[in-house]
């Protein structure tokens, strides 16, 4: 990585623990995490399920409270929260099952009441409807959508309001594993255009190669990094990666990596 | 292996529900008023083959006739029946969404409030009657009253589970848009207990019947409840199972008014609203 890349967010010895009422005791879940993400750069989160990688990502969010030093954007992750810097792809794909694909793509719009005119509003979500594939989808209520088509418009609801950041929890972690591949290119696809900086957490090794500049790999709990590799995969990439050499190398070599945490 | 024995397994049931299969599809083809219809011949058939005396089970024939015959009196006491089971759950549901509110939204009232509840929820309301005749006197506004004890708790208890069905991830999610507690509250919370809002209504919709009922038994001066004591008391028993056929449908059409209601402001989830009904 060349030093003309702007340093994004930076992580100095993050510490979190939870306090467990019935032992009276302290769970430590982060132990002094030091990270930093440029910006525009993807970086991808692995590590042994249960190690902290989420709890690690709603920090980044400003949605749990730590110890430690962490600057998105110069800013305390809450203050940038606040700013709306962030767009979050949860693990399910968390759409209201009561607003149809449009209205929960605007939904961020409607919370943030913002003065943009309505017909803006209308303007970018159907950009965005296209720009996931689901211009049939428009007017349907989420009972009616795919495991696929469900997470896509919960990506379209993060990526619609252009956010600083995009944040995602395993976000294909509960598809199959076809879907999830042609989610990942979708992905790939759609971060080319818009170029926002992405933290992605993952326990598919492939997926974390494929997408990420740099990967981070976690140990067992309470979390440390333990490493950091940097994927110099040129872009842009597209399905021949996938069966590329190289990738296979990358994930050979985080695959030892997550066997020795 | 697998699937010669999946074979075998289906032609098992097929075999065993051949029968079955086909009175499934006549009564699918019948319809329920074809079924409803069918069980009323009978009666007819059975009270005349086996003699049955009049004044312990009148033929639907009768029963029918004396429905035409005192219409004029039936007509007016259904329109009092109507109107206390239209205002008791008005008063009883209105007041038990503010309860319910004060219960989520307040915790000092939360605090308050619950104990008492719990205690007055655990009295046989029916049981109550006697005791309002003698607080409200006889008529319209006792009958009201008890109507909405009744009709209070389905909603309340429904109420408060929907409030509290919070979904953490969708939580986080609005939190991530720094969204306000009125805006979780209108876009999130509201949508989620609606489903559960509308199972206690229809509960509390077949309970206001029943409420207006037993009031009029002990408190009543009109109404198809002390109508049906009158008759009862000359063994006018067709006169009785009239105003009984008369409740029915109005129990019934109050049920239904709700269940389309909810189709209509809850498009959405069609499935759960099967399965809530189910439990209702």
């Amino acid at each position: 990585m060349g030093t003309e890349l702007e340093c994004f967010i930076e992580g100095k010895e993050i510490s979190l623990s939870y306090r467990r009422e019935q032992e009276e005791s302290d769970l430590e879940v982060l132990c002094r995490v030091s990270f930093t993400v440029p910006r525009g750069s993807v970086a991808a989160i692995i590590g042994p399920s249960g190690c902290g990688k989420t709890t690690l990502l709603n920090c980044i969010g400003g949605l749990l409270p730590f110890r430690g030093e962490l600057a998105v954007d110069g800013k305390t992750p809450d203050e940038a929260r606040r700013q709306r810097y962030f767009g979050l792809v949860p693990q399910e794909p968390t759409l209201f099952e009561w607003k149809s694909v449009f209205s929960n793509i605007a939904l961020p719009f409607t919370i943030f009441g913002n003065n943009l005119p309505r017909s803006e509003v209308e303007e970018r979500v159907h950009s965005i409807i296209r720009l996931v594939g689901l211009e049939r989808f428009e007017r349907a209520f989420p009972h009616a959508l795919s495991g696929g088509m469900k997470q896509r418009v919960s990506l379209a609801r993060a990526l619609c309001f252009e956010p600083q950041v995009l944040l995602m929890d395993e976000p294909f972690g509960a598809l199959d594993a076809i879907t999830r591949e042609q989610m990942n290119l979708e992905v790939l696809r759609i971060w080319s255009e818009v170029k926002n900086t992405l933290v992605l957490v993952t326990h598919d090794v492939t997926e974390a190669v494929l997408l990420a500049d740099r990967v981070f790999c976690m140990s067992r709990s309470p979390a440390t990094i333990k490493e950091l590799v940097e994927i110099e995969i040129p872009r842009p990439r597209g399905r021949e990666v996938m069966d590329s050499p190289q990738l296979h190398e990358y994930v050979r070599h985080l695959r030892g990596l997550l066997q020795v945490c | 292996m697998k699937t010669e024995s999946k074979g075998k397994f289906f032609i098992f049931v097929g075999k065993s529900g051949g029968k079955h299969n086909r009175l499934s599809a006549c009564l699918t083809k019948l319809g329920p008023a074809g079924g409803i219809a069918l069980m009323v011949l009978a009666w007819e058939l059975l009270t005349v083959v086996l003699a049955v005396p009049h004044y312990l089970i009148p033929r639907p024939s009768n029963i029918g006739r004396s429905m035409v015959d005192q219409w004029p009196y039936l007509r007016l006491h259904a329109w009092v029946t109507i109107m206390e089971t239209l205002g008791g759950f008005t008063l009883g549901a209105g007041s038990s969404i503010v309860f319910a509110l004060f219960t989520v939204y307040v915790p000092a009232a939360r605090r308050v409030i619950t104990p008492y509840l719990t205690i007055i929820q655990a009295v046989p309301k029916v049981a109550l009657a006697p005791l309002f005749v003698i607080w409200f006197g006889f008529g319209l506004q006792t009958n009201i009253i008890f109507t909405a004890l009744l009709c209070f708790f389905p909603v309340f208890l429904n109420l408060i589970t929907g409030l509290q069905d919070v979904n953490e991830s969708e939580q986080r999610l609005m939190e991530s848009y720094n969204a306000s507690k009125w805006q979780v509250f209108c876009h999130v919370h509201i949508y989620r207990a609606l489903p559960y809002l509308f199972a206690g209504f229809k509960l509390s919709s077949v309970l206001a019947v029943i409420g207006a009922v037993v009031s009029e038994f002990y408190a009543g001066d009109s109404g198809l409840g002390y109508y049906m004591v009158q008759m009862q008391n000359q063994i006018r028993t067709k006169e009785t199972f009239a105003a009984l056929v008369l409740l029915t449908a109005i129990a019934l059409l109050f049920f239904e008014l709700f269940d389309q209601l909810q189709a209509i402001l809850t498009p959405w989830g069609r499935s759960k609203r099967a399965q809530v009904a189910n439990v209702v």
